[in-house]
């Protein structure tokens, strides 16, 4: 096994030089066959990498430990289900797991290239193969994942404790693939700007690629949270950590260019300011890359001790100061055809949350880097923590909320400032009647008083542009709601997927509203029998029972869940020892609901079955685990394709009323010809 | 075993590579993108796209109406414009569309929006 995947892996590094220099040499001599030869080698690499990545993962399922890999990263207690997990648990086998998605995507991006790229695609391909020659080249010199070991050991280390998570089965993956994504629309903008395409034409490419990165990296970041909650016992869902942001400022950066390619898409603007954000978002990803594979910040997420560190920094470098290099190069050549009409018009809402995002990303960049800096410069090394982000990240994130809820109801070009105070009318009026009904609740956290009031101001605009624009099609065309909205959000799958995705954001914002300004916290000592209070809840701790396996002790404790003296719910929390690996692992029991979860979770076990126990109410938190699937949903709806339009060779001087390009008949458009 | 398959492999990788140049000695059409070959307009797609956008959303009230009217009117031209450079196309290839081009013309003029030009002015 070992050895056909180190021949599969050398194959593919051979594949994607050749598909990198084939692009390059082709299109410079105006070879087609080489060109071609080039682009059937992208083909391949999917392929072959396969074989590669089937290789590793027979070599775990069958433990060879002649494989220094497999040997570290599983063992003969690790259950089987964990393989797939072990696969990834290290520099070598994510690394073959990021070339093999990278190569997969990239394939599936060059054969759906839209035509109006087709010209270019060469210099595209040449840049993604660039990225992918990188990785394929230091997983194979310098962390190959199919090494050897002189002798063959009994048994493995076995998994890192903390992977044996069933997040961990998508958590680092969508990551990994979200990162390594973005170098798709990255490479179709440098592919258009090296063949001198300078105009909209990778604007679509881009949008698709930046979408689906987008919420790769979203659902990673949202699982790597679930993950933390549930499995790192101090029952919060986000810890600034370097690593986690590290995914964080290209996801930001990522929410920028998706937003703003949509203007360049209607409109023709942005054009230099997207091919901007696209390199940032790059830049940043591979500064995430870096920071997680032997960066110098120590971190729960981070692969520990490498020597890639160094790599990854000069790949940093290559990946900004080239495409920002190209951009440069052809900077003459990028201007928009139209400027900004006015700056109360969708556009202008569009800059603005453009630059609130980058000011986040930027403010996360500095707190991140600010502990090198201070190292580096003052001999001491000055760590950034919660309250820094919260103090400066939030203002700016609420401000963010409130561009979400105005945003949409502003038209493209200019606003009139009647219409606009016309449409706001609705939503303004939901965020105060919320506002008042907190106050009188006794809600008096100043924050989150004003978070609310945006969220109930965010929902109503949306379902005030779903509601306006469905009644006015019902008018025209006598459906009924149902079926006019439906047929309108079909019509404009970009637009309303986005709504769906802003109503996802705003139950966010519920669950960090929530979990950050009204959580309880109690950790208090209990001995079997005793009970203790928190909010309205009642707990009663009965036994802990002592499981032990070959590598671990279990410790699962059953608590009893009382409000008003009746039994909501017995919960079993548990804490794992893994005496070999010198670690240990909890697993909170939570009851959750879309009011609050009650979260409970073992810090300690002592003699005689007493037990330290952290209790928690996090209200809303669940809302925040709900929206990822919604998010999900509402990026399919806007990546749906539409059919494409034919063009049609009715007579132009027909009015447009009849003729196909009658846009009151969206369906005739799309089906003509 | 496993050299076999990996050996394999590489033999089967190098033939995939080696087609394209095989085909082209040999004379058989390749599939290889046409460098700077003439494209029929895909923007046509965009441009109808933009228009159903446009009108939806003056009739949800997001566009005043001589907004509308000064948009639908650019975006019909840049269709006009789009369907003419089609016709060009067909021209080069050898598929003329007469018709199609008088078509264009005529809206063109009647708009006296934009002087047309003969499509053998556009390719010369």
């Amino acid at each position: 096994m070992a050895e056909m995947g180190a021949i599969a892996l050398w194959i593919s590094l051979a594949l994607s030089s050749y598909a990198l220099l084939g692009s390059v040499l082709g299109q410079v001599r105006h070879s087609p066959p080489l060109v071609e030869s080039a682009r059937r080698a992208t083909f391949l690499l999917p392929l072959v990498l396969l074989v590669a990545t089937l290789s590793l993962v027979g070599a775990f399922i069958s433990r060879d430990f002649s494989v220094a890999y497999v040997a570290r990263h599983s063992s003969l207690a690790m259950p089987k289900i964990y393989t797939w997990v072990a696969f990834y648990a290290g520099n070598e086998g994510s690394l073959l797991f990021i070339a093999m998605v990278l190569a997969a995507m990239a394939a599936l991006a060059l054969w759906l290239a839209p035509a109006k790229v087709r010209d270019t695609l060469p210099w595209t391909t040449a840049a993604l193969m660039l990225v992918l020659t990188f990785f394929l080249a230091v997983t194979a010199v310098m962390a190959n994942p199919f090494a050897q070991l002189p002798l063959v050991p009994p048994d493995g280390d076995g998994i890192n404790p903390l992977l044996t998570h069933v997040g961990m089965f998508f958590h680092p993956p969508a990551l990994m693939t979200g990162l390594v994504a973005i170098a798709i629309p990255t490479s179709f903008a440098i592919g258009s700007m090296i063949g001198g395409k300078t105009r909209d034409e990778w604007a679509d490419a881009g949008r698709v690629w930046g979408l689906v990165a987008w919420v790769l990296l979203a659902c990673g970041l949202l699982l790597g949270s679930w993950w933390a909650y549930t499995i790192l016992g101090w029952g919060g869902f986000w810890f600034w950590d370097p690593v986690e942001n590290a995914a964080l400022m290209p996801w930001l950066a990522l929410t920028a260019f998706i937003h703003s390619i949509m203007v360049q898409k209607r409109r023709s603007m942005f054009r230099m300011w997207n091919i901007v954000l696209i390199n940032v978002a790059f830049g940043l990803a591979l500064y995430g890359m870096f920071m997680n594979r032997g960066g110098p910040v120590p971190s729960v997420h981070s692969f520990g001790a490498s020597t890639l560190g160094w790599v990854f920094l000069l790949f940093l470098g290559v990946g900004v100061v080239v495409p920002f290099g190209i951009f440069f190069w052809r900077f003459p050549l990028l201007k928009s055809d139209r400027n900004l009409d006015s700056m109360l018009s969708r556009e202008a809402s569009f800059l603005m949350n453009n630059l609130l995002l980058l000011s986040i990303a930027f403010v996360t960049l500095w707190g991140t880097v600010y502990p090198l800096i201070s190292r580096l410069f003052k001999g001491q090394e000055i760590t950034v923590a919660r309250p820094y982000y919260d103090q400066v990240n939030g203002p700016l994130m609420l401000a963010l909320v409130f561009l979400m809820g105005v945003g949409p109801l502003l038209p493209w070009r200019r606003a009139s400032l009647r219409g606009l105070r016309e449409r706001l009318l609705l939503p303004v009026a939901a965020s105060v009647t919320v506002l008042a009904l907190l106050a009188v609740l006794g809600v008096r956290e100043g924050y989150a008083l004003l978070g609310f009031g945006l969220c109930a101001l965010v929902a109503a605009s949306i379902l005030q542009e779903c509601w306006r624009p469905t009644r006015v099609r019902r008018r025209a065309t006598g459906e009924g709601y149902a079926t006019a909205f439906l047929r309108l959000a079909w019509s404009n799958r970009p637009r309303y997927g986005g709504y769906l995705v802003h109503l996802a954001v705003v139950m966010m914002a519920l669950g960090v509203l929530g979990g950050s300004f009204f959580h309880l916290q109690r950790d208090v000592l209990l001995a079997p029998g005793q009970s203790t209070e928190l909010g309205n809840y009642r707990l009663l701790y009965l036994s802990t029972e002592e499981v032990q396996y070959s590598d671990r002790t279990e410790y699962v404790s059953t608590v009893e869940v009382y409000r008003n003296d009746r039994l909501l719910e017995t919960l079993h929390p548990w804490r794992v020892s893994y005496p070999a690996a010198g670690m240990a692992s909890t697993r909170a029991a939570i009851r959750s609901t879309p009011v609050e979860d009650l979260y409970v979770v073992p810090s300690e076990n002592q003699a005689g079955g007493t037990v330290v126990m952290r209790i928690l109410i996090n209200p809303l938190v669940w809302w925040m685990w709900v929206a990822g699937p919604v998010v999900v949903m509402g990026t399919l709806v806007a990546l749906w394709p539409q059919r494409q339009a034919v063009p049609s060779r009715q007579p132009l001087s027909v009015p447009p009323a009849a003729a196909s390009i009658n846009p009151a008949r969206p369906r005739d458009v799309r089906e003509a010809g | 075993m496993e050299f076999v398959v990996g050996a394999a492999l590489a033999i089967f990788s190098a033939v995939v590579l080696a087609y394209p140049f095989l085909t082209a000695r040999s004379g058989v059409e390749s599939h290889a993108p046409v460098l700077d070959s003439p494209v029929p307009p895909p923007e046509l797609a965009s441009v109808y796209q933009a228009i159903r956008d446009l009108t939806w959303e003056r009739q949800a009230g997001d566009l005043p109406e001589d907004l509308y009217q000064q948009q639908l009117d650019a975006y019909r031209r840049q269709a006009a414009l789009l369907l003419r450079d089609a016709a060009v196309y067909s021209a080069v290839v050898g598929e003329s569309d007469e018709a199609l081009e008088q078509e264009v013309a005529t809206e063109l003029a009647a708009r006296g929006g934009q002087t047309p030009q003969s499509s053998q002015d556009t390719v010369a």
